[in-house]
């Protein structure tokens, strides 16, 4: 009896589960074409438009649009999606790292394959950028949406307060204008993220990185070298060990710090343009290239790291031509202003100086045209898969150490680059 | 046959089948949320795979070596450790004395104990928000301590962060646990009170000889709660901390979601999470043989 109850039950659960998974198979193929963005307030009243514009010209392919779901981050809950087949066609907001460890498992189509994409990418201005910095094992999984670059702010009221009339450009420079600004656990000298979060890193130390090292990669993929250990490396560790062993950064998050005025300086990307002005109206500030070591030639450009986001197309999609349709259209390059005048992110282009369709929008918004002007200086994230593991373990070995300071600066580069070469080479 | 008798073995039929239709859907769930999670964990763990790809390559127990060879595991393990020597003793001390209070309470008993118990109806996301807030570095409580000229890190120094957390946790499970103890007070009878009072027995020692013995079920339960929370101890940790700082509240669950999640090492995070079971049984089944005891009243 029991025996025959427990085998019943089995069943119930077994075919649940099948029922479960044909049932959403069923609207899998049903469905329209499903595109996913960023669930950001500034993004979405594009992409809401964008879309409405789309279905009305397109009644034939409608486009079905939600912002990803709310999660601890964009990734994990696409790979949840996309693990229990409930993923999008197309889904915005991929970056690189994380388009290299799904194009690793095979579930994006390779775009510069399909139908019309280098008529598209020139369209959009955007062909050297995709040549350049977007090629992933021969392929191109990922279409740059727009582009973050990093510069640094200095507080007005404090620099006029302290009579400073050239902004520093070296580290030292940086140091000896901290030494008569900052007052002891009142104003502090330069807002530091404390935390471990991997992608925090790109926001500091590789952002100055990127500086240091004349826009030279931190990684070289295909040779499995990490390069934190050179010159440059050390530089930045050194410069991050020394802001916190003289108490210019706490040890502690204060949030919008900067915003707050308890701090001089802050290394803040174009986005955060809006939302300053927004929520802190008062403030005023001076943006300026990235700090460079004092070895650094004074004739040389700054470079600066740019965080970017892009476009994907999944190869579980059952519309994959009217999802390709869609992201041609997308970037046909004349929606740009359109995002540029409501998200204030720089669409990922070369012509953003000197087109006539952006001189409006700049003349409006001067600070966000001194990061477009960086842009020909701005060196993308190195594309690979282990993203994820090689910024851990610059927490673990390098970040965390420096700000606790229990590792010299040129203990903590040899250990992270030793530990970061030796994942690189064991693989993803 | 007896008709009598025909009748009893139907009744006992319909009787049995009322029972296992009660239980049924609690079965149904096991078995799809926990036996067959539990069996396809198993059967990763031997192998590398990173959730999307279909490829799923057999490694042997390679990933469980390399648990053992984690530096991570262990430093989970000493924080865990940590956790525990913080959060136990607190915990039982706090919600047995807050269990004490209430059976003194006469009136509106039911309202303060369900008081208690908000707490740990609160959502882990929201509270840990609330609390990493209230004792950030610029938060209320720091601001109030400045002006004793006091300033505590209580998330950023490696020394206290884990401790910060089990307070945090011990805020939490106060209230579960003080019902718990109530419970166990509430049925050790009165009459034992009384009479050791009429043999002149103190309160301190009626609480010693009488309370914490008779407590022994309730005291070993939510020491198993206890102890496996610490275990499983993952939404404060990872909404406060995020592990930080220098990993001193880095713990298993949270290894175990980093691996399978974010670095997408499925297998090796399903391994890991045997792993941890394992030790975690153990420390149950050790708590089971040494302070569990039989009381009859």
């Amino acid at each position: 009896m029991i025996n025959r109850l427990m085998t019943l039950l089995i069943y119930i659960a077994i075919y649940t589960i099948v029922m479960s998974c044909r049932s959403s198979k069923v609207e899998v193929d049903a469905k329209n074409v499903e595109y996913w963005t960023a669930p950001s307030v500034e993004l979405s009243r594009f992409e809401s438009k964008m879309v409405e514009k789309w279905n009305s010209s397109h009644p034939d392919s409608p486009i079905d649009w939600k912002t990803i779901p709310a999660g601890t981050t964009s990734e994990e809950v696409l790979l949840t999606a996309i693990a229990t087949r409930t993923g999008p066609d197309i889904c915005s907001n991929i970056f690189g790292g994380f388009a290299a460890q799904l194009a690793d498992a095979q579930v994006l189509v390779a775009l510069d394959t399909l139908p019309g994409f280098w008529d598209v990418m020139e369209k959009r201005k955007m062909t050297n950028i995709i040549r350049n910095n977007w090629f992933y094992k021969g392929h191109v999984y990922v279409i740059p949406v727009y582009v973050n670059p990093e510069m640094i702010w200095y507080n007005k009221k404090m620099l006029d307060k302290s009579g400073i009339t050239k902004l520093p450009r070296t580290y030292s420079e940086f140091f000896t204008l901290l030494e008569n600004v900052c007052i002891s656990q009142e104003v502090y000298g330069l807002t530091v993220d404390v935390s471990s979060k991997w992608y925090r890193r790109w926001f500091d130390y590789l952002t100055l990185y990127a500086a240091a090292s004349g826009g030279e990669p931190y990684l070289d993929v295909n040779r499995k070298e990490a390069f934190f250990n050179n010159e440059a490396g050390i530089a930045v560790t050194e410069f991050f060990f020394k802001v916190f062993e003289k108490g210019y950064a706490p040890r502690f998050e204060i949030q919008d710090g900067f915003q707050k005025e308890l701090f001089f300086a802050s290394i803040k990307g174009a986005g955060e343009i809006v939302r300053t002005k927004r929520m802190y109206p008062d403030l005023e500030y001076v943006i300026t290239p990235l700090l460079v070591p004092d070895y650094y030639p004074n004739d040389a450009p700054v470079y600066t790291l740019a965080e970017s986001k892009g476009m994907v197309l999944f190869n579980t999609s059952q519309q994959k031509g009217e999802s390709w349709d869609f992201m041609k259209w997308y970037f046909s390059g004349e929606h740009d202003s359109l995002w540029l005048e409501l998200t204030n992110f720089l669409p990922a282009r070369e012509d953003l100086i000197g087109n006539p369709i952006f001189i409006e929008y700049f003349n409006n918004n001067p600070d966000i045209k001194l990061y477009a002007e960086t842009l020909d200086f701005s060196v993308p994230l190195v594309l690979t898969p282990q993203t994820v593991e090689i910024q851990t373990i610059l927490n673990r070995e390098l970040w965390q150490p420096i700000i606790f300071g229990l590792k010299s600066p040129a203990i903590a580069s040899r250990d992270a680059n030793q530990t970061i070469q030796r994942i690189l080479k064991s693989g993803p | 046959m007896k008709i009598s008798k025909m009748f009893k073995i139907q009744e006992r039929k319909i009787y049995g089948f009322v029972g296992y239709g009660l239980v049924a859907p609690y079965i149904i769930y096991t078995i799809i949320f926990w036996v067959y999670p539990f069996i396809w964990g198993l059967i990763i763990s031997f192998k590398k795979w990173n959730i999307i790809s279909p490829e799923k390559e057999f490694i042997g127990i390679s990933n469980f070596l390399k648990v053992i060879h984690d530096p991570l595991f262990w430093i989970s393990f000493k924080n865990i450790l940590f956790f525990m020597i913080v959060y136990v003793p607190i915990v039982i001390i706090c919600s047995l004395g807050v269990a004490l209070l209430l059976r003194r309470i006469k009136f509106l008993q039911a309202f303060f104990a369900s008081g208690y118990l908000m707490s740990y109806v609160s959502a882990g996301v929201a509270y840990s928000i609330v609390f990493s807030l209230l004792f950030s570095g610029d938060g209320l409580i720091n601001n109030w301590l400045s002006n004793f000229g006091i300033t505590i890190p209580w998330f950023s120094s490696p020394k206290i962060a884990m401790a910060s957390i089990a307070i945090i946790v011990v805020w939490k499970y106060l209230g579960y646990y003080s019902l718990i103890f109530l419970a166990g007070l509430q049925s050790i009878p009165s009459s034992l009170y009384e009479s050791a009072e009429i043999d002149g027995a103190s309160n301190w020692t009626q609480f010693w000889r009488i309370t914490v013995p008779l407590l022994n079920p309730a005291f070993t339960i939510i020491l198993i709660f206890a102890v496996m929370l610490s275990f499983n101890i993952f939404t404060e940790p990872y909404m406060i901390t995020g592990g930080g700082p220098l990993d001193s509240t880095q713990t298993f669950v949270m290894q175990i979601y980093h691996q399978t999640f974010t670095a997408l090492h499925a297998g090796y995070g399903s391994s890991f999470a045997i792993v941890v079971a394992i030790i975690s049984f153990t420390f149950v089944f050790a708590i089971r043989k040494t302070v569990e005891r039989e009381i009859s009243y």
